[in-house]
């Protein structure tokens, strides 16, 4: 009985250990945001290995950071990874929010694939990649899709957006003014 | 105790061991997650040129979602639909077809995809398809963009795109394909 309980205990925990690991758990989806008064939020590009884009990423981050509201972006490592990924299809660039399932589902992890399929500017005389990280990090801060702007959900050639009040507005709104 | 009581103790062990694993498995599996997708925007012609097949058809059913790891090494869920064509505008497809939707819930897997295209049992529509991967089934070319309400309005059929508030005859469609020499 004895030798019975002790097998049992030592492969339960082994078991729970196993299945619980690099678990990311869910929540509701309404209302949800970076938690903290003051989310800093830790952008990892170590996976682009383009620098005119790492550059461009930076300037997109600081964009964000001088929108005027309580949040800012920073580069460093982290899991909030921005990856560079080749598909056939019609897609610039995809945002994927993760959340947690404790505390108000909040944001936990944000990732952006920029599809290389796609020329963007630089180098090309494409889709403007300012404006395409511009939108992903607005999505990051859990902007939707709009009918027209940076939020728009379709980019043409050559086309570039700015952060527009209503951006702004959304964000300040979502994380409180600076 | 005896042999029996001790086969059925042990049965109820490694019973018990399925479980928890394949219960821990799908926990491991568990998120809920949002993607957003920046498009480029796609004309008609674009969306002919792109696409291997557009079809107006019948939504018949959902099969179910599939989940699977992406290009990106990120975990996806995809719904299933089994659509039936009611006229190939380009392209030779016929009778029944699949087509995937990205987003969807799988086990304890939630994926909201934002202006993925929706079909609902009995629609008709006209999509822009594209094979997707190597599945042998088929994925809405430019997401939302390829995907029209086919509506009848005094005897003619006219695709409506509600988000892009456009609207087209199926001449017009016609000339769009043929515009593209594809």
């Amino acid at each position: 009985m004895l030798k019975y309980k002790s097998v049992f205990r030592i492969f339960a925990v082994f078991v729970i250990f196993a299945a619980f690991s690099n678990c990311a758990m869910a929540y509701n989806y309404a209302g949800y945001k970076w938690g903290g008064s003051w989310p800093v939020v830790t952008v990892n590009y170590s996976q682009v290995y383009v620098t005119a884009w790492r550059n461009i990423i930076t300037t997109a981050e600081n964009n964000w950071n001088g929108a005027g509201a309580r949040f800012t972006f920073q580069n460093g490592s982290s899991n909030n990874n921005i990856t560079v990924t080749y598909q056939n299809n019609s897609t610039l660039a995809t945002t994927t929010i993760y959340r947690q399932w404790w505390g108000g589902g909040n944001v936990s992890r944000c990732t952006v694939a920029i599809n290389s399929y796609q020329t963007f500017n630089p180098p090309y005389n494409g889709y403007n990649l300012a404006t395409v990280m511009r939108h992903e990090f607005g999505h990051w801060l859990v902007l939707n899709h709009t009918g027209y702007g940076l939020m728009q959900p379709s980019l043409g050639v050559g086309q570039i957006f700015q952060i527009g009040t209503d951006d702004r507005n959304g964000i300040r709104f979502i994380y409180g003014a600076s | 105790m005896t042999t029996k009581k001790q086969l059925i103790r042990i049965g109820i062990i490694i019973v018990s061991f399925a479980v928890v694993f394949l219960v821990g498995r799908e926990v491991f599996y568990a998120r809920n997650a949002t993607r957003s997708s920046l498009q480029i925007q796609m004309s008609g012609q674009d969306l002919a040129k792109n696409s291997t097949a557009i079809v107006s058809a019948t939504v018949e059913k959902s099969l179910g979602t599939i989940r699977f790891t992406d290009a990106n090494g990120e975990i996806m869920v995809n719904t299933r639909w089994q659509i039936s064509v009611d006229k190939a505008y380009k392209g030779s497809m016929t009778g029944s077809e699949i087509v995937q939707i990205p987003g969807g819930r799988y086990g304890l897997t939630e994926i909201i995809v934002e202006d993925a295209a929706t079909l609902a049992e009995g629609e008709k529509v006209l999509l822009y398809l594209s094979p997707f991967e190597n599945s042998g089934e088929y994925q809405i070319t430019g997401m939302f963009q390829g995907r029209y309400d086919a509506v009848t309005q005094n005897g003619q059929t006219i695709f409506q795109q509600p988000e892009l508030k456009i609207s087209k005859t199926a001449v017009e469609l016609e000339q769009e394909i043929k515009a593209t020499g594809v």
